[in-house]
C-alpha cells in the first residue's frame, strides 16, 4: 500500500465520463510522472486530488485512511500542495509574506497582530536555504524570475509541511538552466521525503527525474511504468494508443530555389534583436531555434507589425512596411503566436467566430456577415486540420490544448495567409496533435506557402526545417541548411558558445 | 450538441423572462390597475431614455469598457438646446448641435482611453464631472424650459399609436442587435473585450473598434437627454444625476459580464424592462420611493447572484 492511492477515481461533466476507474499511486520520497495527451484527463484528477472538483466515484486513501475532500482547504490539511502553470503568488508582498501567507507568524500588542518581519525573513532564508537558493527573502516577487517564483512557490509548500507536492508542466516556461536547477531542488525534495506528481508533456524530462511513470489516455489508465525499465517508443505509445511510426514527416523539400517569397534585411527590435537578415522562398519550411529568452518570440511579433522594428524587408521583390498586426494580415502574413491562451485565443467566442476572426471581410455582403459563407469556411478546415469537437458553436475554451492551436492554425488558413508565421507551434500540445500539426505544415509548404518556425523544441526544428537560424541574445548566431545542421553544435551555439558557423 | 449550445446562451435571457413574467403576474394581482396597455406603454415610455443608453453601454461592456459620462452627456444635449433654443437658434439647429457635442464627448472619451490609456472606468468618471460641471455652470443651477410643440413630439408624439419614445428605443435596440450579431464591426467588439491581445494579432484595429463605441455612446448619451428634456419640456442641469448607475444595472441585469467578452443585448431590453416596472409596480402600490431604492438593489443581486450559482453548477 502506498503512502497515497487513488482508486477507481469517477468522475463526469454534464453526463460525459472524463475519468473512468482510474486509479493512482505515489510513495513519499518518489517523483511520478503523470503523462497523458491534453484531454486525456490529467488534470481533472489533479483537481480531484487537490479538493478542488468532487469525484462521482472511487476512493482516496492517504495512509491507508480513507480521506474525503470537500474543498481545496481539506486537501491542503493533508498535506497536499499543487504548483500550478500559472503561479499563485501576490506579486507586491515580499519572498517571505508569500511563503508564510496564511499563517504568518504574529506577536500580540495590546491585543493587535503586529508582523514579525525579521523572524519570517529568517525562516524563509532557511527553506530557501534548504532548496539550494539563494533569494533575498525581503524583495517583493513580482521582481523575481519565473523560475525564482517557482522555488518561492515550493517553499511554500514545504512551509505548509506538503507531503505530496503536484507540479503542473513546471518547466514550460524555464529555460534549459533553469530546468537542471529545477530537477536538483526536486531532487533535494525527494531527500526530504516527499512524493512528487510531475506532470508534463516532455518525455526527456520523465527520463531525467521520474522513478514511475503513470499514462493516462481518454480518461483511462493507460499503462503503469517503472521508468529504468520502459522506452520513449513504449510511452508515446501508451499515451496515443497505437504504435508511433514516427512523430516527424519525413519531408522531401519543397523549397523553390528561384522564388525568394521574403527578404529581411538588417532587422532590428530596439533592445531585443539586433541586425537579423534571413530569407525564405516559396515551399521553404525556415527553422529559426533559440532558447527560452533569445528573442524568437520577438522576432516573431515584429515579424507580425506586433513590436516596432527597424530595417528593411522585401516581399516578392517590393519593398514592404508592416508597422501593425492588420498591415501584415493584409500583406498575406499569419501568426500562431507563442502563448496560445494569452496572445492566440478569444476564450468565450465560439470555434467557429475564433476561426473567422481574421477574415471576417471574406463572408461579408452588403456589410452583413452571412453565417452560411462562414459556417462552410469553418467546417472546411474543421475537417482539413482534423479539428475535434462536438460543435462549431462550442466555446473555444471547452476544447483541449492541441485543439485550440489547430484553431488558430485555422484562423490563419482561412485568410489565405501566404506566409505562416508559427512560433512555438507545438508548446503544450499533445503528442498526437503534434503529428498532425508537423504534416499540415509539411503540405502547406507543398502548396506553396512559405512557413517559418519559431521553436525552442529542438528535435522539432530539425525534422522540419529546410534551413535553420540559431537565434541567441537576440542576435543570429549560425546558419545551417537541413543536411549540415547536427543537434550538439545548434544547441551549443544556443547556449552562447563560440560562433562556428557564421555567414 | 448545437442545441445545447444555444440552450446555454439563450437560458439566462428566458431566466429573465420568467422572472419578468412572475413579477407582472404578482403585480397584477396585487393592483388592478397594473394590467392594462395603457400602463405598459407608460412603463415603457418612462424607461426610454434609460433604454437608450442600455442599449449601447451593452457594447461597451461587451468590448470591455464602460462610459459612465453617458448620463450627464444626456444633461449636458438636453441643457444646450434650451439654452440655444432662448438665444434664438432653430430648434433642430439646437438640436443638431447638442448631438454634436455628445459626438465629440465620445471621442474625447476614446482619445483618454485609447491613446493616453487611461482605465476607462476613470477616463469617463472624470468626463462625467467635467460635463455635468459644465451644464450647471451654462445654467447657473437653473432649470431652462423648452415649450416648443414641433420638439414636443419627441417625447410626446406617436406613431401608429405607439408612443415615440418606445419606437426611439426599440429601434436602438434592432439597430445595435443588428450591429452586434450580423456585422463584422460586431463581432471585433466581442473579439476586443474577449482578448484584447488575440484581437490585436488577429489584425484587428482595437483603437478603432473602442473610438467607434465610444462615439456612438456620447450620441446616444445626446439623444436621451433630447428625449428627456422633450418629454418634461424643460431641461434641468441635474435631472439625470445618477441615472447611469440605473443603465448599468439593466445591463449586468441582462446578463452582459462586466470583465468583457460576452453579452446578450435582449437581455439588457429585459433588464430595463424589469426594474422600470418594478419602479411603476411600487408606485401603484403606494410604495415609498425610498422602498422602490432597496428593492431595485435586492432585485439587481438576486438577479446576478442566482446566474452566478447556476454557471458555477455548471462548471463543478
Amino acid at each position: 500500500m502506498s503512502y497515497l492511492e487513488m482508486q477507481g477515481i469517477i468522475k463526469s461533466f454534464s453526463g460525459v465520463r472524463v475519468l473512468n476507474e482510474v486509479n493512482f499511486s505515489l510513495n513519499r520520497g518518489e517523483v511520478v510522472a503523470l503523462l497523458g495527451q491534453n484531454g486525456a484527463g490529467k488534470s481533472t484528477l489533479i483537481k480531484i486530488l487537490s479538493g478542488y472538483y468532487n469525484k462521482d466515484g472511487g476512493k482516496i486513501l492517504i495512509n491507508g485512511e480513507e480521506v474525503h475532500f470537500h474543498a481545496p482547504s481539506d486537501s491542503l490539511a493533508r498535506g497536499i500542495r499543487v504548483i500550478y502553470q500559472e503561479l499563485e503568488l501576490f506579486p507586491e508582498l515580499s519572498v517571505a509574506e508569500n511563503i508564510f501567507m496564511g499563517d504568518l507568524p504574529t506577536k500580540r500588542f495590546a491585543g493587535i497582530p503586529i508582523r514579525q518581519k525579521e523572524e519570517i525573513e529568517h525562516r524563509a532564508q532557511e527553506l530557501l536555504e534548504l532548496l539550494g537558493e539563494q533569494i533575498d527573502p525581503a524583495i517583493p516577487v513580482k521582481k523575481l524570475s519565473v523560475s525564482e517564483k517557482q522555488v518561492v512557490e515550493i517553499a511554500r509548500a514545504l512551509a505548509k509541511k506538503a507531503n505530496i507536492i503536484v507540479m503542473d508542466e513546471p518547466t514550460a516556461t524555464l529555460s534549459q538552466k533553469e530546468v537542471e536547477k529545477l530537477f536538483g531542488i526536486i531532487r533535494k525534495l525527494r531527500e526530504q521525503d516527499v512524493g512528487i506528481i510531475y506532470i508534463t508533456h516532455r518525455l526527456e524530462e520523465v527520463f531525467t527525474i521520474s522513478n514511475r511513470v503513470v499514462v493516462l489516455r481518454d480518461g483511462k489508465n493507460a499503462g503503469f511504468f517503472d521508468t529504468q525499465d520502459t522506452s520513449w517508443q513504449e510511452l508515446v505509445q501508451a499515451m496515443i494508443g497505437r504504435s508511433l511510426e514516427e512523430l516527424y514527416p519525413r519531408r522531401t523539400s519543397t523549397l523553390r530555389e528561384d522564388r525568394i517569397m521574403l527578404r529581411v534585411d538588417n532587422l532590428d527590435i530596439p533592445g531585443l534583436l539586433e541586425k537579423t537578415s534571413f530569407e525564405l522562398h516559396e515551399g521553404e519550411i525556415l527553422g529559426i531555434f533559440g532558447l527560452v529568452g533569445s528573442g524568437i518570440n520577438e522576432l516573431a511579433l515584429g515579424l507580425f507589425g506586433a513590436l516596432p522594428i527597424r530595417g528593411k524587408i522585401e516581399m516578392n521583390g517590393q519593398t514592404i512596411s508592416i508597422h501593425s498586426p492588420a498591415m501584415a494580415k493584409n500583406l498575406g502574413f499569419g501568426l500562431i503566436p507563442a502563448d496560445r491562451k494569452q496572445e492566440g485565443i478569444i476564450p468565450e467566442l465560439s470555434v467557429m467566430h475564433n476561426i473567422t476572426m481574421a477574415s471576417l471581410n471574406n463572408y461579408k455582403k452588403r456589410g452583413f456577415l452571412r453565417r452560411a459563407d462562414e459556417k462552410t469556411c469553418v467546417c472546411e478546415w474543421v475537417d482539413k486540420l482534423k479539428i475535434r469537437l462536438h460543435s462549431i458553436d462550442q466555446p473555444i475554451k471547452s476544447l483541449s490544448g492541441g485543439n485550440q492551436q489547430k484553431v488558430v492554425l485555422a484562423r490563419w488558413l482561412a485568410t489565405q495567409s501566404k506566409i505562416l508565421i508559427a512560433s512555438e507551434p507545438t508548446q503544450g500540445v499533445d503528442v498526437g496533435t503534434r503529428v498532425d500539426i508537423y504534416n499540415i505544415f509539411d503540405n502547406l509548404a507543398k502548396n506553396g506557402l512559405g512557413i517559418i518556425v519559431l521553436s525552442s523544441d529542438l528535435p522539432e526544428v530539425l525534422a522540419l526545417s529546410d534551413n535553420i537560424l540559431v537565434l541567441e541574445g537576440g542576435n543570429i548566431v549560425g546558419r545551417f541548411t537541413k543536411g549540415e545542421a547536427d543537434e550538439q553544435t545548434i544547441l551549443y551555439l544556443a547556449m552562447g558558445g563560440k560562433e562556428k558557423v557564421a555567414n | 450538441m448545437e442545441k445545447k449550445k444555444s440552450r446555454i446562451k439563450w437560458s439566462a435571457v428566458l431566466g429573465l423572462l420568467i422572472f419578468y413574467v412572475v413579477l407582472c403576474a404578482v403585480f397584477s394581482i396585487l393592483s388592478p390597475f397594473f394590467l392594462t396597455l395603457k400602463n405598459f406603454s407608460n412603463i415603457a415610455s418612462n424607461m426610454a431614455y434609460i433604454g437608450i443608453m442600455a442599449a449601447v453601454q451593452t457594447p461597451l461592456l461587451i468590448g470591455g469598457v464602460m462610459d459612465l459620462s453617458m448620463g450627464a452627456s444626456a444633461q449636458l444635449a438636453g441643457v444646450l438646446v434650451g439654452i440655444l433654443y432662448m438665444g434664438g437658434w432653430n430648434i433642430w439647429l439646437a438640436t443638431l448641435f447638442a448631438l454634436g457635442i455628445g459626438l465629440v464627448v465620445g471621442f474625447l472619451n476614446a482619445m483618454s482611453v485609447t491613446r493616453i490609456g487611461i482605465n476607462a472606468f476613470i477616463a469617463t468618471l472624470g468626463m462625467l464631472n467635467v460635463i455635468e460641471g459644465i451644464a450647471l455652470v451654462l445654467t447657473g443651477g437653473l432649470t431652462v424650459s423648452i415649450l416648443v410643440p414641433q420638439f414636443q413630439f419627441i417625447g410626446m408624439g406617436s406613431i401608429l399609436g405607439i408612443p415615440f419614445p418606445i419606437v426611439l428605443m426599440l429601434s436602438f435596440f434592432v439597430v445595435f442587435y443588428i450591429l452586434l450579431t450580423f456585422t463584422p464591426f460586431g463581432r471585433t467588439v466581442y473579439a476586443v473585450g474577449g482578448n484584447p491581445v488575440a484581437s490585436k494579432l488577429c489584425g484587428i484595429n482595437n483603437t478603432r473598434v473602442l473610438t467607434v463605441l465610444f462615439v456612438l455612446s456620447g450620441i446616444a448619451g445626446a439623444t436621451s437627454g433630447i428625449l428627456v428634456a422633450s418629454m418634461l419640456g424643460a431641461a434641468a442641469p441635474a435631472a439625470l444625476s445618477g441615472t447611469i448607475l440605473t443603465v448599468i444595472a439593466s445591463v449586468i441585469l441582462g446578463g452582459t459580464s462586466l470583465s468583457g467578452g460576452s453579452g446578450n443585448i435582449w437581455g439588457t431590453l429585459l433588464g430595463v424592462l424589469i426594474l422600470g416596472t418594478l419602479t411603476n409596480g411600487l408606485v401603484i402600490l403606494n410604495v415609498s420611493s425610498f422602498w422602490q431604492e432597496v428593492t431595485q438593489g435586492l432585485v439587481l443581486l438576486a438577479a446576478v447572484g442566482i446566474d452566478q450559482i447556476r454557471q458555477r453548477r455548471e462548471q463543478r
